[in-house]
């Protein structure tokens, strides 16, 4: 039965490895190897369709004791998770900044995007992930701080990944709860009395980040 | 379908797949490796779809498992089948989930009169859902069962007579088991009902780490061995569309051509001789 073992763990250990390919980068091929076959063993595949396998597996990193050596890794794997949702999302065609009336949005209600995805990370997990991104052996320069990690997918084959700051975050996150624009936009303002919030919130529609809701009009 | 040889679609490929110029070329996927809600991947393939039949195969219906197949997993099969209308769909006869979880594996199936009840009548149910007809793949062997009260050639005939499948014939699986469990693989060609044949698979094995069994591996060129068995099957049952399957040790896109060649050059001879 070994070869059935073997095969059964390796279709696991191998939509893993295609779901987490930086955090393989930095633990290298054969400790990802290891480190997959338990987390298979503990968190087997619920479905056989392994395009969204992994979703436990940066929390279970989290809980690893030799993670301690490598203290941003699950935050690595976090942002991975969020840039293959993001991959895997649905479609929808994004709200433009030509959508938005010429009067002041302040009390409209927008929807995120279905392909958004973002959050805060107390480590600067989004930077190291970008430095995986270009050619091997460019200079990966951090700066040591907590950051913010976005993935916006307004058509099929374009993807955005910018960092964002805190007010950004806390701007989607408003939104994302059903805050109108403008109580986000103050809200993040008092918290970050030096940020353009305007400013922000016109950089995020240009990356399609909203999408127009269906049934909400704009109040007169 | 005509007759012709396709080849497994990667993304990797995506480009030099949609400017191919080659005449009956068709493209196959893994269902559920598309069972997302949307991006890149499912954009892919509908773009490929525009040039070119497309092949279905399923890998987790679990049409030999004790359970109905899951009624959210056919849905989705049924999802893709509407939205891409491929020119053929697949699956194995095999079982991959017990108990709510699921081994990305094709466990092996004792052939005896329930297992066979049981897997018509889930076929059935999957034909019905899709509102088509399915092949069904021969599986791979790595160890004998004793609990088989049918041999497999005669197991798929009746399959495919009781639920009105038809078969798709993995050459490579053949030459695998043959060699893993002792039978003679030309025999157990000999003995497929032709007409019952919508689908040959070629691939690529290899030998495990102790050196004693063949893998069905998918990572690497055909063997000349079951090139010989392709071409004397072929020539028995006539030519069928015949997928150049590789999933490890992806090579370059026209080396799969290259074998997509060689498998279209013993089908068209089939094809020049009936004519």
């Amino acid at each position: 039965m070994a070869v059935y073992r073997n095969t059964v763990l390796h279709g696991a250990v191998e939509a893993l490895r295609a779901n987490y390919p930086v955090v393989e980068q930095i633990v290298g091929f054969e400790m990802f190897e290891a480190v997959a076959v338990d987390y298979a063993a503990e968190c087997p595949p619920r479905t056989p369709v392994l395009a969204l396998y992994g979703a436990r597996f940066p929390d279970w990193l989290e809980e690893q004791g030799w993670v301690e050596d490598i203290p941003y890794l699950p935050d690595v794997a976090r942002v991975e998770r969020l840039h293959v949702e993001s991959l895997m999302a649905a479609d929808a065609e994004p709200l433009r900044p030509i959508d938005l009336p010429n009067c002041e949005p302040k009390d409209r209600i927008l929807r995120l995007h279905p392909a958004l995805r973002f959050t805060w990370l107390k480590t600067p997990a989004m930077s190291i992930w970008l430095g995986h991104q270009r050619p091997m052996g460019s200079e990966l320069k951090v700066d040591w701080k907590a950051e913010g990690a976005l993935f916006a997918r307004p058509k099929p084959f374009l993807l955005h990944s910018p960092r964002i700051g805190p007010a950004a975050h806390r701007l989607l996150f408003g939104i994302g709860l059903g805050e109108t624009v403008g109580t986000a936009s103050s809200a993040a303002s008092r918290l970050y009395p030096d940020e353009d919030c305007d400013a922000l919130l016109s950089s995020l529609l240009n990356l399609g980040a909203f999408v127009a809701p269906s049934t909400q009009r704009i109040r007169p | 379908m005509t007759p012709a040889a396709g080849v497994g679609f990667k993304a990797e490929h995506f480009r030099e797949a949609l400017a191919a110029p080659a005449a009956g070329l068709w493209f196959e996927v893994h269902a559920e490796n598309y069972m997302v809600d949307g991006g890149p991947r499912l954009a892919m393939l509908e773009a490929v779809r525009r040039e070119r039949p497309l092949s279905l195969h399923g890998v987790g219906m679990s049409l030999a498992g004790a359970a109905e197949p899951d009624a959210d997993h056919l849905a989705a099969l049924a999802r893709l089948v509407d939205r891409f209308e491929p020119a053929l769909v697949s699956e194995h006869l095999a079982w991959s989930r017990l108990d709510g979880r699921c081994f990305p594996d094709l466990l092996p199936v004792p052939r005896t009169n329930d297992v066979l009840a049981r897997c018509a009548a889930n076929i059935g149910r999957v034909q019905d859902a899709l509102g088509c007809q399915i092949l069904i793949e021969n599986p791979t062997h790595y160890l004998s069962l004793r609990e088989h009260s049918w041999s497999e050639t005669s197991f798929l005939a009746e399959l495919a007579r009781r639920s009105g499948c038809g078969l798709l014939i993995d050459v490579n699986n053949v030459a695998v088991g043959a060699h893993n469990v002792g039978f003679d693989a030309a025999e157990w060609l000999a003995a497929i009902p032709a007409e019952r044949i919508g689908e040959i698979h070629l691939a690529g094995h290899s030998l495990d780490a102790e050196g004693t069994l063949l893998i069905d591996s998918h990572d690497a060129p055909v063997s000349d061995n079951v090139w010989e068995l392709y071409r004397a099957f072929v020539a028995r049952v006539g030519p069928r569309p015949t997928l150049i399957e590789r999933d490890g040790n992806l090579p370059a896109f026209s080396e799969l051509m290259r074998e997509r060649t060689r498998a279209e050059s013993v089908l068209t001879g089939e094809l020049a001789l009936a004519a």
